[in-house]
C-alpha cells in the first residue's frame, strides 16, 4: 500500500488494490456528482466514467465542486471540470468523460462496478435503474429537495442503494406512480431545483462510504439495500423504516433478466 | 478485456451444487449460462442461470476428475443454441485462492469448446474454475485467437462486490 492510502489501511489489506481496480460511473456531475467525484479521487478509485451533457452556468457556482468563475465564462463542460479535479488529485486514474445523456453512451456505462445516480428527477432515476439492473450493477442514488412548510424551508434528502437481486427503488417505496405523476406537475416548492453545497456534501459522503463498503466489504455487513433519510435542517440521518418492510427479493426485476433487452 | 459478472446468490448456488459428493465421480460439473454484451474494452458476460449435470450423466473414468456423456454435452449445446447464451463448463478445485486450469482441464476444454462455438459462433464460451473463494475463467470464440483468452475480471454482486479473479 502506498503512503497515499496508509490512513485508510483499516479498510483491509487488499483495499487499495480493490479500489484501484474498480470502475465507478457517476451520472450527473452537478452539486452532488461533483462532490462524489472529488471523494472517489481521494479514496483511490482507479477508473471513473463521468456522464453529464451540461456546461457550467453561474447558478451552479453555489455548489459545484471544482467549478470556477472562469469556467462559467468558458462554459466548461461539467464532466471536464470533474475530470480536471479527479486527475489533479489522482494523476494515475483513468477518467472517461461523456458530455451526453447517459443513454447515448450506454455501452461504457455497462463496465461500471457501481453506478452513482446524481439525477434530479424520479423519471430519470427510474430509467437509470431499469438499465443498470440488467447489467447486474449496484446503483446508489442521492438527491435532495426543499419544501415549504408553513413558509419555512425544509431541506430533505436521501441516499438509496439498489443492489441487483435485492429490493429496488419501487420495492422501497421511493419510486411510485404517484410521485412520478406529481413530479410531472411540480418539482419542489421553493423554486426551481433548489440545491445547497453542504447538504449535497453530506449525501455524497454517505454515497462514497457505501461505494467503499461495497468494494472492500470492510464492515462485513450483509446488507441487500440501503435507504437513508437526511433531515438537512436538523443535520440528522436516519434509516428508512421502508427497508424493514421491503420484500427480500425484488418483485419488479427478475434475477435472470440480464443483458441487452431483446424484442 | 473480458469481464464476467454474476449475482452472489448464483455463485452460492453453483458452489453448493458442485461441492456435493457424487456416487463415483471425483468432482461435479455444471453449465453456467451468460448473456454477452459489448463494452468499449471488449465483452461483458452476465451469468444468469446454472444448470447442473445430472448424476446419471457421469461416466466412470479414473483418468479424469469427472467425465460426462453425450447427453450432457447436448444439454450445454442446446443452452447455447436456444438461449443464445455464452456457456461455461464449471467445476471446483477444492482449495482457497485463485485456481488455475490443470493440463487435463485444458485438454478436455479444447475438445468440448468447439461443440458450443459451432452451434452458437456469435458468442464466447468457456471454462470457469471455482475455488472455495475465488475463480478463474478462460473463453474461446470465433472473435478470439484459437487458444482463447483469460477473463480479466470476475465479480459477484450481492451484499458486496467480490472480485473472484
Amino acid at each position: 500500500m502506498t503512503d497515499q492510502y496508509t490512513r485508510q489501511s483499516f479498510l483491509g489489506a487488499r483495499s487499495a488494490e480493490l479500489l484501484q481496480n474498480a470502475t465507478i460511473a457517476i451520472v450527473g456531475l452537478g452539486g452532488g456528482g461533483s462532490h462524489v467525484a472529488q471523494q472517489l479521487a481521494h479514496v483511490g478509485i482507479g477508473r471513473v466514467l463521468l456522464f453529464d451533457p451540461d456546461s457550467l452556468e453561474l447558478s451552479n457556482l453555489n455548489r459545484l465542486i471544482g467549478g470556477t468563475a472562469a469556467d462559467v465564462g468558458a462554459r466548461t463542460e461539467k464532466v471536464e471540470i470533474a475530470r480536471r479535479m479527479f486527475v489533479a488529485i489522482n494523476p494515475a486514474a483513468e477518467v472517461h468523460t461523456y458530455a451526453v445523456q447517459w443513454q447515448l453512451a450506454a455501452e461504457p456505462l455497462r463496465e461500471a462496478d457501481v453506478v452513482i445516480s446524481c439525477l434530479d428527477s424520479y423519471a430519470a432515476r427510474q430509467d437509470l435503474e431499469v438499465s443498470v439492473r440488467r447489467f447486474l450493477t449496484p446503483l446508489i442514488d442521492i438527491g435532495m429537495d426543499v419544501h415549504l412548510v408553513n413558509e419555512q424551508a425544509h431541506m430533505t434528502g436521501q441516499v438509496i442503494l439498489s443492489v441487483p437481486g435485492g429490493p429496488c427503488f419501487r420495492c422501497l417505496g421511493f419510486l411510485t406512480e404517484e410521485n412520478l405523476r406529481r413530479e410531472a406537475e411540480l418539482y419542489g416548492a421553493a423554486g426551481g431545483r433548489p440545491q445547497v453545497v453542504w447538504s449535497n456534501g453530506v449525501l455524497a459522503s454517505v454515497a462514497v462510504g457505501l461505494v467503499v463498503e461495497l468494494l472492500t466489504g470492510w464492515q462485513r455487513r450483509r446488507f441487500r439495500a440501503e435507504y437513508l433519510h437526511f433531515d438537512a435542517n436538523e443535520h440528522v440521518i436516519t434509516r428508512s423504516p421502508r427497508l424493514e418492510y421491503a420484500p427480500k427479493h425484488c418483485t419488479h426485476f427478475a434475477a435472470d433478466f440480464v443483458g441487452e433487452p431483446v424484442l | 478485456m473480458i469481464r464476467l459478472r454474476m449475482l452472489t446468490t448464483l455463485v452460492e448456488t453453483i458452489l453448493a451444487d458442485l461441492r456435493r459428493p457424487h456416487p463415483f465421480a471425483y468432482e461435479r460439473i455444471g453449465f453456467l449460462c451468460c448473456k454477452q454484451s459489448s463494452v468499449p474494452s471488449g465483452y461483458l458476460l452476465l451469468g444468469y442461470r446454472y444448470v447442473p449435470i445430472e448424476d446419471d450423466r457421469y461416466l466412470r473414468d479414473k483418468s479424469v476428475g469427472a467425465r460426462f456423456d453425450a447427453t450432457a454435452i447436448r444439454t450445454g449445446m442446446q443452452l447455447a443454441l436456444t438461449e443464445e447464451a455464452s456457456v461455461f463448463h464449471v467445476h471446483v478445485h477444492e482449495h482457497a485462492g485463485v485456481p488455475r486450469m490443470s493440463r487435463v482441464d485444458t485438454r478436455e476444454m479444447q475438445q468440448l469448446m468447439p461443440c458450443f462455438v459451432n452451434v452458437c459462433p456469435e458468442r464466447l464460451h468457456g471454462a470457469l474454475v471455482m475455488s472455495v473463494d475465488r475463480a478463474y475463467a478462460h473463453v474461446w470464440g470465433t472473435a478470439l485467437e484459437t487458444s482463447g483468452v483469460d477473463v480479466s475480471r470476475i465479480t459477484s454482486v450481492g451484499d458486496h462486490i467480490k472480485v473472484l479473479s
